[in-house]
């Protein structure tokens, strides 16, 4: 299915938020109330696009070191899926340096997970110093979708003259409603959050935040999750149908296997799921109801797919989890 | 200030419900787990287990990675746990960092094991400021001791 794309003008200004009280789980204005599946990552979350540009991160953003070329990254966020708007309340945003006479330019990205539609902004930076500023969602926000999933494709300038280098501190976006206690431990992360294991297979990142194989030998993937399972230590999946892998196939000859694991070093649990006939749908494997996974008390959870093939016929899209 | 203009919005038709619910969530909070695969390579050799663990490959020299922490509330300092299997006599030792955009403050944590075991070990990073501050960890896992190797089995921080 193509996109269907509408162009329109967007334009935005506003200030940092000044320093606020300290934080309250009452604040409901912040979202922080609601704010239990998803929260800030540093700019180090990014991945990054290509070859160009020199990607430096140990202070936990991520910078372009390199003296000529730009830096392309895609930053994934932990959305909740639960469809609503992002950017557009206090603190929310693309936190940034632009030391750069360049420009540093981020496009905020909601995809769907079932359909091939998005909703975009992209803001271009016409900083030149070392402070950090905060690129927004604008007054309205950016819709996103219900089970959709949400990440940041930025363009990070090179050094000035100077040696001053230009960075993604951070992106908080939450589209964690008020109330929310039916998305509770709900979270959605874009496929580019997926890291390759072992050698073979060649990843390659899509524009819509997905992943797909662009050889023909296997593709391994480890998809990790953000869980806090002992906010509701009940089997995963158990009462709400989210867990799950959202995915396109339409490759013919090639299935892609994923298993959900959750484990805690000692033990492990864990169910294991395929693509099935070649479709040009978007569709999910499922990992919920009867299929459910039996949750493990400060243990960690991941999705392990792999992608034996097909290019951009077979592809990750997203990946969801919620505890039930 | 923020200093942006915004070039180009662009969106597309697809209404879709928003969710209904009835009830607020104020339920007490608890850290985000991540396992080791969440952490990206800065240097070294990086391995990935079945089990999401990260481990040095390498027989000679350290390898560094750097693991976003996903904070529950956007505000504040951050306390988490590193889960890691330390066999070798050189230390794995981590450094939490917390970045506010005007303050990056830290804390240095390193394990003293050298078994098979798995260990955790706790630390914390005060408050910043009470703007957004985005943390991570910065970990260095050590080689390979006598072909036993070092994981980072995983991750916590809120």
């Amino acid at each position: 299915m193509n996109r269907i794309i509408l162009a329109v003008a967007w334009g935005g200004f506003g200030v940092l938020a000044p320093a606020a009280a300290t934080a309250q789980i009452t604040t409901e204005d912040d979202h922080i109330v609601g704010q239990l599946s998803d929260g800030p990552l540093p700019g180090s979350a990014c991945l990054v696009k290509g070859t160009s540009g020199s990607a430096h991160f140990d202070d936990g953003s991520m910078a372009n070191e390199a003296t000529t070329e730009w830096l392309y990254v895609t930053c994934p966020v932990v959305s909740t899926g639960q469809g609503n708007t992002i950017g557009d309340s206090a603190k929310e945003g693309v936190y940034f340096v632009d030391d750069s006479p360049d420009n540093l330019v981020c496009t905020i990205m909601a995809e769907s997970a079932s359909y091939d539609l998005f909703n975009s902004l992209a803001s271009l930076s016409v900083s030149n110093d070392a402070a950090v500023h905060r690129m927004t969602g604008g007054a309205s926000g950016v819709a996103t979708f219900e089970q959709g999933s949400t990440h940041v494709d930025c363009t990070i300038p090179p050094k000035d003259a100077s040696g001053h280098e230009s960075s993604i501190k951070g992106i908080y976006l939450t589209d964690d409603g008020y109330p929310d206690r039916d998305y509770r431990g709900y979270v959605q992360l874009p496929g580019t959050n997926c890291r390759k294991v072992g050698t073979d297979g060649t990843l390659e990142f899509a524009s819509d935040g997905s992943v797909y194989n662009s050889n023909t030998t296997p593709l391994e993937l480890d998809c990790p999750i953000p869980t806090g399972m002992g906010d509701n230590p009940n089997n995963v999946g158990a009462t709400i149908a989210s867990t799950r892998v959202w995915y396109l196939d339409n490759s013919g000859n090639y299935n892609m296997d994923c298993t959900l694991r959750v484990e805690d070093g000692t033990y492990m649990n864990q169910l294991s799921q395929w693509s099935g006939t070649p479709s040009t749908a978007y569709r999910a494997m499922n990992f919920y109801g009867s299929n459910t996974v039996a949750a493990l008390p400060d243990g960690f959870a991941h999705y392990r797919c792999t992608l034996p093939g097909g290019g951009t016929n077979l592809r990750l899209v997203s990946y969801s989890w919620v505890l039930g | 200030m923020k200093n942006y203009v915004s070039i180009l919005g662009l969106t597309v038709i697809g209404a879709l419900s928003l969710p209904q619910s009835a009830e607020a969530s104020l339920i007490s909070l608890n850290p985000r787990h991540f396992p080791g695969t969440e952490c990206m390579k800065k240097a070294g050799t990086m391995g990935i287990t079945p089990h999401a663990e990260i481990y040095n490959a390498a027989t000679a020299s350290n390898l560094s990675v750097v693991c976003p922490v996903l904070k529950e509330i956007p505000t504040g300092g951050m306390s988490g746990t590193i889960t890691y299997i330390d066999q070798s006599p050189n230390t794995l030792w981590c450094i939490a960092g917390c970045d506010d955009g005007t303050t990056f403050q830290s804390t240095t944590v390193a394990s003293t094991e050298n078994d098979a075991e798995i260990h955790t070990m706790s630390t914390g990073v005060s408050a910043p400021g009470s703007d957004v501050s985005f943390c991570h960890f910065r970990c260095t896992i050590p080689p390979k001791n006598s072909g036993k190797a070092s994981y980072l089995i995983g991750y916590s921080g809120k």
